[in-house]
């Protein structure tokens, strides 16, 4: 019976590695990081959440106002009447959406979707 | 006999085959992509190899639609039949009519609580323009004349349609989506797709279950609290869940909130103690048609209608903070908020 050598350990903890660094790649999530995604005039915006902004998007009524701050973003002015998209208030968390529906702007956050739900009936 | 190191390099051979395995894993990479269509979002999520080319071409497919059933577009079918109603038939294309004839034989199972034909009274409200405003009642009066989907006419050796009377109107506010919906889960199932999540501003539909073989966890809109806030989740897959609720389009005058579900017989918004009607069934265009009548007929006689369906199954959100299930919705149903309760 022979003995294991030195390099049949490398080769067993290299695949080990390997193995477990895959799992983590396809399971973990963590290499994504979060972002803001805007829809407005039939063009899509992506915006890390982790640098401030203030951004303007311009729809049929006019302009709607971005802010990014303290990793979330929000709506903080809209042309719309009953500012629904206002009052969703700060978006932070994976799959966290608003949407300003006079002024055709839709916004997103991206990444880390480690939401309870898949998707919300309203 | 086996030595060590044989022994050795065959687990290091098993682990360099898992790892290829799960680096195989990508395949089920998600795709989600959301768009303005039917003046509202509308999110596709598929998984998997040329999932970006199937969303394209499903959104391609939407857009056509929507330029058939729209009712905000001055260029839509819809439209065109608008404008012709009481002077005479119109061919319409095959698909128009199909949801045409559908929408009526709702309009008539739920005795007029839905009425594809409500286009004036909706019209009148204006709730998703922006200038809404409270009718008068002589207004109202005259735009309920011309709601009866028994007026709207089908002619089907000429595939073409006939409103009766100058001044009818079509609304697909709540019947489109829902057919959209079926349209979309069709294009993926077609398209040799395990799974698909599509949510048409509310309108859910699931194909499959997910590619972990769990269900989707679809929330039910909380009323008190602001937009993507579940009250309660349902697992479902295969199924379409679409809910109407009193707080998703309104505006306020002196103080007052007027929602968009309309009565058929008063022209005013409907307020009989239920917050949201969430429906759960196979087809999005039969859920869809009978939230919005389920929403109206009220708690008793929506729960009624909803029994007499094979398959369909209805969660009641009350403003007073119960909920009333019907029995085949109990299993997939879990409450989030503890200050509803489920009734018996």
């Amino acid at each position: 019976m022979g003995k294991l050598k030195p390099l049949d350990f490398l080769a067993f903890a290299f695949a080990g590695i390997i193995t477990v660094g895959s799992f983590v790649y396809a399971y973990g999530g963590g290499h994504q990081s979060s972002h803001l995604i805007v829809q407005a005039a039939g063009d899509e915006w992506v915006y890390p959440l982790d640098t401030p902004a203030e951004l303007e998007f311009e729809g049929p009524l006019g302009t709607t106002r971005v802010q990014i701050q303290d990793g979330g973003a929000r709506v903080v002015s809209s042309p719309c009447r009953d500012k629904i998209c206002i009052l969703a208030g700060r978006l932070y968390e994976g799959g966290d959406w608003t949407a300003c529906l006079p002024n055709r702007i839709f916004l997103k956050i991206s990444g880390n979707e480690n939401q309870p739900v898949d998707e919300i009936t309203y | 006999m086996i030595s060590r190191a044989q022994t050795g390099e065959r687990l290091a051979s098993l682990l360099l085959l898992v790892s290829i395995i799960s680096c195989s894993l990508p395949e089920q990479k998600k795709v989600s992509k959301t768009e303005f269509v039917f003046g509202t979002p509308c999110t596709i999520t598929l998984y998997g190899k040329n999932s970006e080319s199937v969303i394209q071409k499903v959104f391609k497919r939407m857009r056509k639609l929507d330029e058939v059933l729209s009712t905000h577009r001055d260029d839509s079918v819809v439209s065109d039949v608008n404008s012709r109603a009481g002077s005479g038939a119109m061919p319409i294309p095959e698909e128009l009519f199909y949801v045409v004839r559908r929408g009526i034989a709702y309009s008539k199972l739920s005795d007029g609580a839905f009425d594809l034909s409500i286009g004036p009274v909706s019209k009148l409200w204006g709730i998703s323009t922006e200038s809404p405003r409270v009718p008068s009642e002589s207004e109202l009066r005259d735009a309920l004349s011309l709601v009866d989907y028994r007026k709207v006419v089908l002619i089907e050796q000429e595939r073409s349609i006939l409103l009766e009377k100058d001044g009818m109107s079509l609304d697909f506010g709540g019947i489109g989506k829902g057919y959209a919906a079926d349209v979309a889960i069709s294009i993926v199932r077609e398209s040799s797709k395990k799974q698909a999540l599509v949510n048409f501003g509310g309108n859910v539909a699931a194909f499959g279950a997910k590619p972990d073989e769990s269900l989707w966890r679809v929330g039910i809109q909380h009323p008190e609290q602001p937009r993507g806030t579940s009250v309660a989740i349902l697992e479902i897959s295969d199924r379409t869940i679409v809910t109407s609720g009193k707080y998703e389009r309104f505006f306020l005058e002196d103080g007052i909130r007027f929602h968009h579900i309309l009565d058929t017989t008063s022209g005013y918004p409907i307020e009989n103690g239920i917050a949201s009607v969430t429906i759960v069934t196979d087809s999005s265009l039969k859920a869809d048609a009978l939230s919005t009548a389920v929403f109206a007929m009220g708690l008793d006689r929506g729960r009624e209608l909803v029994q007499g369906f094979d398959g369909v199954e209805a969660v009641f959100v009350m403003e007073d903070r119960s909920v009333f299930l019907t029995k085949g919705v109990k299993d997939i149903f879990t409450l989030i908020d503890s200050r509803y309760v489920v009734a018996d």
